[in-house]
């Protein structure tokens, strides 16, 4: 099952390529980033997004007590029907940055991927480049291990410098 | 029509599913940066 909600959409279509985003992430105690809402880490290389929704439309944090594990949705269901996926933001809609985050560009590509007015959500995705040098100073000797865990990523001193040589790219919805 | 009312974290307005395929691995061949 891909989408049973096709008619929501304007087209379907395959692009070749990736797109680019920025987003931001929390970083962990062994300096791996992890996401800002779901704090599952991001590794290096190719990431790939799960769901955890169930079929009911209840938050994770009330089946807490009762031990229930509530049925989950299908393993393959689309974008469509959920929130779930990779965000990344056009780079003026990057509302979760904030102090203490790192900012980064990431590529993103899938079998689905939803365009959206602000950015995009995607089912693969790796860091392209990271802007670690603005989270603020008590943050730093988690910052230092960040480069060492993302060695593929291309380190900037500021997320302009980091936006003017990896901008965001993806198509205008 | 639905007005749409953006909320902090959402991607915006959602109109278009597509299949993106990269053409070289994204994970070890870092896009191209935009020359200066």
């Amino acid at each position: 099952m891909t989408s049973n909600v096709e008619e929501q959409f304007d087209s379907r279509g395959l692009i070749l390529g990736v797109f680019r985003g920025v987003r931001s992430f929390r970083i962990d105690p062994e300096g791996f980033l992890t996401g800002v809402v779901y704090r599952q880490r991001w590794t290096p290389g190719v990431n790939k997004a799960v769901c955890n929704r169930s079929v009911y439309q209840i938050p994770y944090y009330a089946y807490g007590a009762t031990g229930y594990e509530p049925p989950m949705l299908p393993e393959d269901h689309g974008l469509d029907v959920c929130r779930h996926g990779f965000y990344a933001y056009g780079d003026d809609s990057n509302d979760y940055h904030q102090p203490g985050f790192v900012s980064g560009v990431i590529a993103g590509w899938g079998k689905e991927v939803s365009i959206g007015s602000r950015g995009f959500r995607c089912m693969r995705a790796a860091i392209v480049a990271l802007c670690v040098s603005e989270v603020r100073i008590t943050e730093r000797e988690r910052t230092e291990l960040v480069p060492i865990n993302y060695p593929e990523a291309r380190l900037f001193d500021t997320f302009a410098e980091m936006v003017a040589a990896y901008p965001p790219d993806f198509p205008e919805v | 029509m639905a007005i749409y009312t953006p909320t902090a974290g959402d991607v915006g307005e959602e109109r278009k599913i597509v299949e993106v395929e990269p053409v070289e691995n994204p994970a070890t061949v870092p896009a191209e940066p935009v020359p200066a």
